[in-house]
């Protein structure tokens, strides 16, 4: 230890652009360090993987840490909100009492087969390219709910995503991208 | 740039050492240079998805959502990289660093490859280029390879702590998140092995185990594989870089072939000049 600190004093003297990056090193590691130690680390760096820190820069400041395979990460897709608003009256059980046969209701989850885990940064499956050309080929309005686990807590949040212009030529297709929230919650509660 | 020139050719003729010098920077230029080559197709037609299929996400400044500027910018690191390895001049090559580190860190920032491990790999080891190609001229070879030994095993750590302090979690600690990624319906050759050998519930205990070496190997050598020798570390950066990819994934390559490669600097140290200890003065420094 002796060594490499006299070694370190050296060449910090005489290179001051290997003390900026051993210096940035030296930061980032205590971030990574923070992550299981600190609840507030820990939520900003899941936060990270949702694209729903508080702000851009919160955000690309931590563009440098690495982030292979980090947390329980999982999605979900679906064509309707995730939790769909209360009808105002209860149609289904005037519908028994009128006898008609309603159309069939829509399947809230449409998942594609069960929550799968994901490496790292589950909104890819809406940013990146094979998953973004996945979602949106359709043009269609989609909802995505993300869940990010880490020693006991989560984070959750939900996107809805709008198709506000269509065009055949060029062929091309523009979403508007909405969090609608991004919350907090024990790793086991249902979500 | 003569006096740079001549500078260079004096070294050459009076330093033994000089083409270690070299083949360690082009080594790692070449790691990077593959790894953004590897999934080359992969990013053309991913191209192609983000000019037809616009997010408009506010969270995103609209130039870091613009496919035009992440085509520009990954061409411009993969042409500033090729310049580097060619033209043999201190200058050119400091400005090509310069420009392949500012690139990816736009790359890092974009909408549409934030979240692209590659990525993060080649920035540091662009990094490590840039620092590198500043010293070649300053300092004398053997103390630049002894610290150019260092501040790759000190980077190799850093990857490998970042990814084992997300795994510090009970979902990897039981093997389930790794058993879904890898061991249900992954299409690479170790898993086709296994599936066919073991029934599901001998997967699941098999993927326990995977995931808890993983998480064992990730948390040791990032804590620790910086304070071992230049070439014991050297052996180690490659042996565990290599085979993550080469028994997971092997699109993994793209993420580790900079790492695979920095990690092999070690092995250019001057085994005289480690074993002495002492630091040798650095010509003009």
């Amino acid at each position: 230890m002796q060594r490499i600190r006299r070694f370190l004093i050296d060449s910090i003297k005489q290179d001051p652009l290997i003390a900026s990056l051993l210096m940035l090193v030296v930061v980032v590691t205590v971030w990574l360090l923070a992550i299981p130690l600190t609840a507030f680390a820990a939520r900003t760096a899941m936060r990270r993987f949702h694209l729903a820190n508080d702000s851009f820069v919160t955000w690309s400041v931590q563009c440098v840490v690495p982030q292979m395979y980090q947390f329980a990460n999982q999605y979900e897709s679906r064509w309707l909100p995730p939790t769909p608003p209360e009808p105002a009256i209860e149609v289904f059980d005037l519908a028994a009492e009128f006898q008609v046969d309603l159309d069939p209701k829509p399947e809230p989850e449409f998942v594609r087969g069960p929550r799968r885990f994901l490496n790292h940064y589950p909104a890819r499956r809406f940013t990146f390219a094979p998953a973004r050309f996945n979602l949106f080929h359709e043009s269609e309005a989609r909802w995505m709910r993300l869940h990010t686990a880490y020693r006991g807590q989560a984070v959750v949040t939900d996107y809805h995503f709008e198709p506000i212009e269509i065009s055949q030529d060029p062929p091309r297709v523009r979403y508007q991208v909405k969090r609608l929230s991004s919350t907090i919650q024990p790793a086991d509660q249902e979500w | 740039m003569a006096e740079d020139a001549r500078s260079e050719n004096s070294n050459s003729a009076a330093d033994p050492l000089r083409w270690r010098v070299t083949l360690a920077f082009i080594l790692v230029q070449v790691g990077v240079l593959l790894s953004l080559l590897w999934k080359v197709g992969f990013f053309r037609d991913m191209d192609l998805v983000y000019r037809q299929i616009l997010l408009e996400d506010t969270f995103f400044p609209d130039w870091l959502r613009d496919a035009a500027v992440l085509r520009w910018a990954y061409l411009s690191v993969v042409c500033a990289i090729v310049v580097s390895i060619l033209i043999a001049h201190d200058r050119v090559r400091r400005l090509a660093c310069a420009v392949a580190s500012t690139s990816l860190l736009v790359i890092l920032l974009h909408q549409g490859a934030y979240n692209d491990m590659t990525f993060t790999t080649s920035f540091w080891c662009s990094l490590w280029s840039f620092w590198f190609a500043s010293r070649i001229q300053r300092d004398q070879s053997a103390l630049l390879l002894r610290k150019a030994a260092l501040l790759a095993r000190v980077i190799g750590s850093l990857m490998l702590l970042g990814g084992a302090v997300g795994k510090w979690t009970a979902e990897y600690w039981d093997g389930r998140v790794l058993y879904d990624i890898y061991f249900v319906d992954r299409d690479f050759w170790v898993f086709h092995r296994l599936r066919d050998q073991f029934d599901a519930q001998a997967l699941r205990g098999i993927a326990t185990w995977y995931s808890r070496s993983v998480v064992v190997l990730e948390t040791c050598c990032g804590l620790g594989m910086w304070l071992l020798p230049a070439r014991a570390a050297a052996f180690l950066g490659v042996a565990v870089f290599f085979s993550i990819a080469f028994f997971s994934n092997v699109y993994l390559f793209s993420v580790l072939w900079c790492l695979i490669l920095l990690s092999a600097v070690g092995w250019l140290v001057p085994k005289q000049t480690h074993r002495s200890g002492r630091p040798e003065p650095a010509a003009g420094g």
